[in-house]
């Protein structure tokens, strides 16, 4: 254990003071050198001294000037997009990509680490199986079928964990609907998943044992939509790891009745048409939730940005 | 706030006269640019004046105000590193002022421009925390709700933020005086 150094009196407190840590914060346990915390020292106490010259008073002047313009031009505060606009496919799909690329920060390393990892050990772990005589009794479309939903519903309480927070607020201070919000977070999950388990099929379909790319797609395609847009409505009324939780377990539930589930076809492993009828049996439900959302979109964005639901929204 | 909310122009120009030195000095330190600064300023009101309607009353205003200013920041470094943009111009443009005397001025606008140069060599989210922390006195966990972080991220970001920046404006002084004396032949 390394020895306490002599500091002169008070300085490590200061210095704790000064980067706001408290006692117990581990960066005493570096054991810093009496210079080098009187470095640091001077370095904050430099830095908090540090004042450029302040704004002139006609900045201020133009800069109310331009925020009582601002505040003129704004409409009653509303969180949905005003009645009346232009809204061609066009424009609200220009508008949908637009607001998707501010939405990058939103995703740190942990979520596309592990939804890599996710995806990047199953295979190997299904193969496995399959060496050792198939003790995890699944083809690669049930595999993808199973890690598909899973995947999809731990982006997007990712992306919405921030829900309520100050920066979600923040976000809702930007020029951009609720809708742009929601549906920007939503593209990058599905679309990295959507990356990650095409290039899974496309893996399988050229390795595995004769099945179609069409057919692996379309066996994970429906069930991941679903569970995703379902986790994003509940996150309307619960909090978004709340949210997976339940959607999880549902698809638990599912997943364990595979065999009495004509749409759980591809998992039960029950031929090839399966997959197919399953992307039929998804596409309504993928529909109804959308018009769920459509219906909830409004206390969603409400949440996201720690608001409680407007009366009458 | 609550005034401002409800559209009391009044109660927006009270927030803005309340907050504007602090938000220009924020960007100021960052960018090293006083027009720059004037303009991030600008529009990091003009967001609040948009979202004001969107503010929930119990929460501070002053950290859901620099949470605006971060995410400007972060945004215009998006930008600017598209453009490939230059670094802006060293800070303190404007001319001296007669009242104290010259070399105090002088004195004082260098350390301020070596501190500037040193702040904006950090990586970004690391500038930001010790400028909030130092200069602008928020606590810890109001940092991190603005920049979005955990707390210990914060803190080890103050910590070695901190080492590094005293490593830089140490080296820049023994460079500074090396520059004065003849440097020793090697080998």
């Amino acid at each position: 254990m390394a020895r306490r150094r002599r500091h002169p009196p008070g300085d490590e407190e200061r210095l704790a003071a000064m980067l706001g840590f408290s006692p117990a914060d581990e960066y005493l346990g570096l054991d810093l050198s009496p210079g080098e915390t009187g470095g640091l020292l001077a370095t904050a106490e430099t830095l908090a001294a540090w004042t450029p010259e302040p704004p002139a008073p006609e900045q201020q002047k133009r800069l109310l000037a331009a925020a009582m313009a601002a505040a003129g031009a704004l409409a009653a505060p509303r969180l949905t997009r005003p009645r009346g606009d232009l809204w061609t496919v066009a424009d609200g799909l220009w508008a949908v990509l637009d607001a998707v690329r501010p939405h990058v920060h939103v995703f740190r390393a942990p979520f596309w680490l592990a939804t890599l990892v996710a995806v990047a050990a199953g295979l190997p772990l299904l193969a496995g199986s399959r060496s050792l005589g198939g003790w995890l009794d699944l083809d690669f479309a049930g595999f993808l079928v199973l890690m598909a939903p899973v995947v999809a519903v731990g982006g997007t309480a990712y992306a919405f964990r921030s829900c309520g927070s100050g920066m979600a607020e923040l976000e809702m201070t930007a020029p951009l609907t609720p809708w742009q919000l929601i549906a920007g977070r939503l593209a990058w999950v599905l679309a990295y998943d959507s990356l990650l388990l095409g290039l899974c099929s496309v893996a399988a379909a050229a390795t595995g044992p004769g099945l179609a790319l069409g057919y692996l797609v379309a066996a994970w395609l429906g069930p991941m939509l679903a569970l995703a847009l379902a986790d994003l409505l509940l996150t309307s009324i619960l909090q978004p790891w709340a949210a997976a939780g339940a959607c999880l377990g549902l698809w638990a539930g599912a997943v364990a009745c595979a065999d009495r589930l004509p749409w759980m076809a591809p998992l039960a492993a029950a031929g090839t048409a399966g997959a197919f009828g399953s992307a039929w049996v998804f596409a309504p439900v993928c529909a109804a939730l959308l018009a769920a959302l459509a219906l909830s979109g409004q206390r969603l964005a409400a949440r996201l940005a720690g608001l409680a639901p407007q009366a009458g929204g | 706030m609550l005034r401002a909310q409800a559209g009391d122009r009044q109660a927006i120009a009270s927030l803005i006269e309340r907050h504007h030195r602090d938000m220009f000095l924020y960007f100021s330190r960052l960018a090293g640019n006083r027009g720059l600064a004037e303009e991030l300023t600008q529009e990091c009101f003009l967001r609040l004046v948009r979202g004001v309607a969107r503010y929930s009353p119990p929460r501070p205003v002053r950290p859901w105000l620099y949470a605006v200013a971060a995410n400007l920041w972060r945004d215009h470094l998006r930008r600017a590193a598209r453009r490939r943009e230059v670094a802006a111009a060293a800070a303190g443009t404007g001319p001296l002022d007669p009242s104290p005397s010259v070399e105090d001025q002088v004195t004082r606008r260098l350390l301020a421009d070596r501190l500037s140069a040193a702040v904006r060599a950090l990586p970004p989210e690391t500038a930001q925390a010790l400028v909030l922390r130092f200069c602008h006195n928020l606590r810890v966990r109001e940092i991190a709700e603005i920049l979005g972080t955990r707390e210990g991220t914060v803190k080890s970001r103050l910590f070695y933020g901190l080492r590094r920046l005293r490593v830089m404006l140490e080296s820049e002084e023994v460079a500074a005086h090396g520059q004065a004396t003849p440097a020793s032949p090697r080998g």
